[in-house]
């Protein structure tokens, strides 16, 4: 009989493998998630200083926020003010407002605005690192919904993968430190394991907190299972679970104007040591009215901004929120915390990255090892079968490939003309063609070469972006690092240097491909010349 | 039996084990939409049936069945490969959604 240990090697196995290439794409793409903000810098290289925000003119900038927005969307449901910290999407202050009329149809207005009211210049259209990262549960062509339930089901069978390679394992600790190189099967099975334990919590970790993420869309019936369905199920699954963001209906009547500066006081005094980072304003201007002041998400793991509320009309305080961990919601909102790293400082920051990379090449040399599995267990002079041979050649066009792809959509970013309408969505598609030119290369081609081609383009194509960079930008290492006497950009500087360490290990495994494919070829010759010295066999007597 | 028969015998080389197939096992499809469909539908049920019978709010069960459907769809994804048939597999998924639902038509939907 079947023991546990041999189903869940079949089950790890046909997991992978039937998600493996959109898992490799979930975690290279949402590995770049860790650097969004630095990637939307380097990908606006006209972006203005940031706007400064102190002590003395928060009152002032969100006074003249408030009216901006109310010029720009009267009467609105709410009003959402994010003043700029150190790794805002924007330097600059951005407002959003929204509003539902009667008929459920929703506006929204949405700005940025430097300190003195007026509006930054224009920056290139761009997706920038914020649509890159977020590819990774959206799939950018698909509605975002669909996305987020592909997302959750792809999700769980790398939980479920995961799961099932632990089980798998017999000497978890002993693999950490095995790697036999060139063996074959056997160094790509060691490769696997290294990086698979040497990153194992964090795989554990990302892959909860990301079902996590979407879980509210992949796990719909759960709210219908709890609340039932009728026409008020939604407006009572809102009220009930989040309080803070049922609508209310507006009054009619005046309100006075809206106190920042006594707000700020009060927030002060019962959030002590918090920076007030955005307020969200519900019901502008009416009697109704009630306004949020929150502090930085980025502060703490639980990505609960501690907030307070206040009833315009009284100036009353209806609600503190503070950081403490309170209740299932907040369970969830640490591991989502966990999930987007935005606690995380610059070094805990490359952890992250690096941890995400490794989860890439758990998943990258999964699907190698699966085809070189199959070819070893052909028996000699046995032709590989059609499905073999067409997933070893795809593995390349999308291992390689959507690397090239990503690089190619930074090449886009500065090298499409800045004026083109629809700039951003062309430079996603740049990306996917050309993802899609290094599928049909690898397909064309016997996949120890494209192996070695594609590597090599990779290693070339990165290395050349701080270059292209300094040629299209004056945001270029020469000017970006700090030096002496010169404080720099790290920020920006990091994003070129990532290229250049990118660039690098792919140059190294594209030695490390060229250098089997001579020796295969060495090998091969030997065991012609030795056929060929053999005597003929006599025939028998 | 004379030593020299028991000796050759013993050093006599393992006959070679015969080769896998390279394909290998077949693809386990009913096994995958099993744990994909009934197993998606068994944990929110589940997890929701569990979570109604505790003595907390119904926003705070609900987030709780949100926390725990994911690990419930995960142990359901390895009961599914590791039982011995697939179509056990669909018997205890759909037993454990039809007394999920029964818990819940009480606890939640009011139609016991």
């Amino acid at each position: 009989m079947e023991t546990l240990r041999q189903s869940m090697t079949w089950m790890h196995t046909w997991t992978g493998l039937l998600f493996g290439w959109m898992l490799y794409f979930m975690f290279l793409t949402g590995s770049s998630g860790y650097y969004d903000t630095e990637i939307d810098r380097w990908m606006k290289p006209e972006l203005a200083p940031a706007v400064e925000v102190t002590d003395a003119n928060q009152v002032a900038l969100f006074d003249m926020a408030l009216a901006r927005a109310e010029e720009g969307l009267p009467e609105a449901d709410e009003h959402r003010i994010f003043l700029p910290d150190d790794r805002s999407f924007s330097p600059y202050i951005n407002v959003f407002s929204t509003k539902r009329d009667e008929e459920g149809k929703i506006s929204r207005n949405s700005m940025f605005l430097l300190a003195d009211g007026s509006t930054p210049p224009e920056t290139r259209e761009t997706a920038g690192g914020q649509r890159l990262y977020r590819m990774h549960w959206t799939y950018h062509y698909i509605p975002r919904f669909i996305g987020e339930i592909i997302a959750g089901l792809v999700t769980m069978f790398m939980f479920a993968a995961i799961i099932s390679g632990i089980i798998t394992h017999k000497k978890i600790f002993k693999d950490f430190f095995t790697l036999r190189l060139g063996k074959g099967q056997r160094s790509w099975l060691d490769s696997h394991n290294i990086v698979s334990v040497m990153s194992l919590p964090f795989q554990i970790m990302i892959t909860f907190s990301g079902l996590l993420l979407v879980v509210t869309t992949f796990f719909i019936p759960i709210f219908v299972a709890q609340y039932g369905w009728s026409s008020d199920t939604i407006k009572t699954i809102e009220s009930e679970m989040f309080p803070g963001r049922a609508k209310i209906e507006r009054a009619g009547e005046p309100a006075p104007p809206i106190d920042f500066a006594a707000m700020k006081a009060a927030f002060e005094a019962e959030l002590p040591g918090e920076d007030i980072s955005y307020a969200t304003i519900h019901n502008s201007g009416d009697a109704t009215s009630r306004v949020f002041m929150a502090a930085r998400i980025e502060d703490g793991v639980l990505r609960r901004s501690p907030s307070v509320g206040f009833e315009v009309a009284s100036g009353d305080v209806i609600r503190v929120t503070n950081r403490n961990v309170r209740d299932t919601e907040d369970v969830i909102n640490v591991l989502e915390g966990l999930h987007e790293g935005l606690f995380a400082g610059p070094v805990l920051r490359i952890l992250y990255f690096v941890s995400g990379l490794l989860g890439a090449a758990m998943i990258a040399t999964g699907l190698v090892l699966w085809t070189k599995k199959r070819r070893q267990n052909l028996r000699k002079g046995e032709a590989a079968e059609r499905n073999l041979i067409v997933i070893e050649r795809i593995n390349v066009g999308v291992i390689a490939g959507l690397a090239i792809g990503i690089a190619a959509y930074f090449y886009a970013n500065r090298l499409l003309p800045v004026g083109i309408a629809g700039r951003a969505n062309m430079e996603l598609n740049v990306l996917f063609l050309t993802w899609l030119a290094m599928v049909v290369h690898s397909l064309a081609r016997p996949p120890q070469k494209a192996w070695i081609e594609q590597l090599a383009i990779a290693a070339a194509i990165f290395m050349l972006i701080p270059v292209m960079n300094a040629l299209t930008s004056s945001i270029h290492l020469g000017n970006t690092l700090p030096l002496p006497g010169r404080p720099g950009d790290m920020a920006l500087a990091g994003v070129d240097l990532w290229m250049l360490v990118i660039g690098a290990g792919f140059a190294y495994a594209a030695r490390i491909a060229a250098r089997k494919e001579a020796n295969t070829r060495k090998a091969d010759r030997k065991t012609g010349k030795a056929e060929k010295a053999a005597p003929a066999p006599q025939p028998a007597e | 039996m004379s030593e020299a028969v028991i000796m050759s015998e013993k050093t006599k080389a393992k006959p070679a084990k015969p080769k896998k197939k390279a394909g290998g096992r077949p693809p386990p499809w009913g096994r995958l939409i099993n744990a994909t469909l009934l197993g998606y539908i068994a944990s929110a049920l589940s997890s929701s049936a569990f979570t109604s019978l505790l003595p907390i709010p119904r926003a705070e069960a609900t987030f709780l069945s949100l926390l725990i459907a994911g690990l419930i769809y995960v142990v359901i994804f390895i009961y599914v490969f590791a039982v011995k048939t697939w179509q056990k597999g669909l018997y205890v998924l759909l037993a454990l959604s039809v007394i999920s639902a029964l818990i819940l038509s009480v606890t939640r939907w009011g139609l016991i």
